[in-house]
Parts: C-alpha cells; structure tokens; sequence
C-alpha cells in the first residue's frame, strides 16, 4: 500500500470510518513489526509489544496528524519515540537491578565477615586437625580431595573429621542445625 | 491480547476526530495560565501608575511588540513540536533573531544619543535586578499549562518542545509584567526582558525531558 492510500484510509478514519480505521492499522502493523524487528533483534515477544503500543499511541494521538503533512513520519516518528522509551525503561530496569545486586553483595559481605571473625574464635577450641581442615575446606573452600591430599589423610576420614569438628562448634555454639552434615559437602 | 484483536478494538472506537486539536488544547491552556498570571500580577505588583497615558504611547506597544514576539515564535514552535512528527517551523528562529537585533539596534542608538554619564542609568533603570527574575516568577502559572497542554499532545523532541513551552510563557509573562514596569529604554529591555523571557525557555528545556514524556 503506498503512502497515498494509507493517508486516505487514515483520513477516512478521521471522519469517523471504522471500517478504513481498521484496514489502516491492519496495513501499518506489518510495517511497524519489520521496524521493530530490525532494531530489537532477538527479541521478538519485545518488538510486539512495541508494535501494539504504537499501534495504540496512533489510535489515541490520530487527533494530532496534520492532514497536510505526509503519513508516514507522522507514523514512525511515534514509532521511534516507543522504541527510544523502551530502551530507556529497560536501561533503567537494569540499573536499579544492578543496584540491587551491589546492595546484596554488600550485605553477604559485611555478613560474611562478621562470621568470619565468631568463627575465628570457636575455632581456636578445637583439636588443632580439626581447625585445619575447617580452615582449608569451608573458609579458603577446598574440595575434600583437595584438603585430604594437603594433610595426607583418606577423603574419608577428611568427611569424618570434618563431622565431628562441626558437632563440636555446634556444641559449643549451643546450635544444632539439621543441616550442617549437609553443608560440609562440596 | 494479540495484535489483530488489538486493532479490532481500536476500529470500534474509531469516532470522528476535529481538525485543530492541538491548536485548541494549546490556546485553552495558555489562557488559563495567562488568566492566572494576570491574577498574580494584581495580587502582588500595582500597575504602573502612568499606564493610561502610556497606552498612547509607542514605546509601550514597541515593548510588547517585542515580548509578544517572543510569545509568538513560542507558540509557533509549539504547536509543531507537540506532534509527533514536529520540528522547530523554518523561519521562526529568523523571526527571533530579527526581533533581538531590532531591539538591540534601537538600544545601541539610544545609548549613543545619551550622555555618556548616563548610559549606565539608561541600561540599568531602577529595576535591573529584579526585572527577570519577576518574568521568571510570573512565567510560573504559565510555564505550568503550557508544559501540561504539551505533555497531553504527543511531543518527541522533549527538550526542544520544552524550550518552546518556555519561551511562549516567558514572552507571555513579559508582556503580563510590562503593565507593571514603567521602564522603556530599549537597552533595557533587550538586556533585562531578553534574560528572563530567555531564562524561561531555558527552564523549560531543562525540564523538558523529564516531564513531557507521555505514553
């Protein structure tokens, strides 16, 4: 459809035909999805909503096309302020859900940190293998291979000890969690 | 809802549309912040007391030839940067441009006329310092319709319709506040009138942006 009879079915919907209305949206819906889909790029479920908002915006601003000016930019100037707004909400999205993140990340540190230094000192009451291998595996965060080959014992007997060196600060915490044979786990 | 259900809607409520829609929102609007800022004025600063003898003046008429100029190119720029599709109208600036260096020449040849001694007076009068700043504050009620009558439309270059909105309320205000100020030097006018008409078109596209965004 050219230019020419899109501006006339646009200026028959202006006069109140619904019927040129519609073959009017149903003609630019095409057109505004290769728009969008060119500069949207995998995101196809996007574009379309870009497609219907404009779509929508052309319904409830039709009273501001001037009827002398061409159709077209009128229709993709509208195009382009949506695909600019969305940019802008979905960068903005993003910003405050990177915020989010940094806050979170700052709050598991200064958690972390706190219970790195209760940790410091429960330790120093246990057997010293037992603050060893701790040590290696929940705070540095070696496998059990790994801390079993440092201290020349079986990956068993690491699980073992490391069993008994929980229930021994579980004890002294006065803390028993269901949990903590779980944790020690890799 | 899918695209094709989506435009079966739209076609229902597809009722006749006037032509100068945007024209009238922005004329009821700004008459509603001139009412206001005609309001503010009486409530706040007397009218000149010569202001009888001075509507038969030219220099009364040449000053609000010149702020209504400004109004003028404002809302002519307005009422194309409120579409979607609008751009600032070729030849406007011009007509900005022309009024400033008619103002500025008539100014320079009454500052060449003057006594030297006297020139300083002449370009301050009794009122430089809160000359803008009162056509910034009675451009207030004004900036406010022009920015909401914009907004209702379907601006796309926000800051520049922004700029637009505030030079029609500032050349607005600065004809509101002429029946106040008794001042007519013309080196006056084209320094002090200039800068807060100017200042106003500045506010509005600082805030352009922000609050013209509409969806």
């Amino acid at each position: 459809m050219t230019e020419a009879e899109l501006k006339a079915l646009m200026l028959a919907g202006l006069a109140g035909d619904a019927a040129a209305h519609a073959r009017l949206l149903a003609a630019l819906a095409p057109r505004l999805r290769a728009y969008f889909a060119r500069r949207m790029g995998a995101n196809p479920g996007a574009a379309e909503d870009l497609v219907q908002e404009t779509l929508l915006a052309i319904h409830l601003k039709r009273g501001l096309y001037d009827r002398d000016q061409p159709l077209m930019p009128w229709v993709l100037a509208i195009a382009r302020y949506k695909l600019v707004d969305s940019w802008r909400r979905s960068g903005r999205r993003k910003m405050e859900a990177l915020d989010e993140v940094d806050e979170l990340v700052a709050e598991e540190t200064a958690d972390g940190t706190m219970a790195r230094r209760d940790l410091g000192v429960l330790l120093a009451r246990l057997p010293r293998r037992q603050q060893a291998l701790l040590h290696d595996v929940r705070i540095e965060g070696l496998s059990m291979a790994e801390a079993a080959e440092r201290h020349g014992l079986s990956v068993a007997a690491v699980k073992v000890t490391l069993h008994r060196s929980l229930k021994a600060l579980q004890a002294l915490v006065g803390v028993t969690r269901s949990t903590s044979d779980g944790e020690i786990e890799p | 809802m899918n695209t094709d259900e989506l435009i079966a809607i739209l076609a229902r409520d597809a009722r006749p549309v006037r032509d100068g829609l945007v024209q009238r929102r922005l004329a009821t609007f700004t008459g509603a912040g001139l009412c206001a800022s005609l309001l503010l004025l009486l409530a706040w600063l007397p009218p000149r007391p010569d202001l009888p003898q001075a509507l038969h003046g030219t220099i009364f008429w040449a000053k609000g030839a010149y702020t209504l100029c400004f109004a003028l190119v404002g809302a002519r720029a307005l009422e194309r940067l409120a579409r979607p599709d609008g751009r600032v109208p070729p030849g406007v600036p011009g007509l900005l441009a022309m009024a400033v260096a008619l103002m500025a020449g008539a100014a320079v040849i009454g500052l060449a006329r003057a006594a030297p001694d006297l020139r300083i007076a002449l370009w301050m009068g009794d009122s430089a310092p809160v000359c803008s700043l009162r056509i910034v504050a009675l451009a207030g009620p004004l900036l406010l319709m022009t920015l909401a009558a914009t907004r209702s439309l379907a601006p796309t270059r926000l800051r520049t319709a922004g700029a637009a909105a505030g030079l029609l309320a500032g050349g607005l205000s600065a004809s509101v506040y002429a029946l106040h100020c008794p001042e007519s030097a013309p080196a006056f006018i084209v320094c002090w009138y200039s800068l807060g008409m100017l200042s106003c078109a500045a506010i509005g596209a600082l805030v352009g942006p922000a609050i013209l965004r509409w969806r």
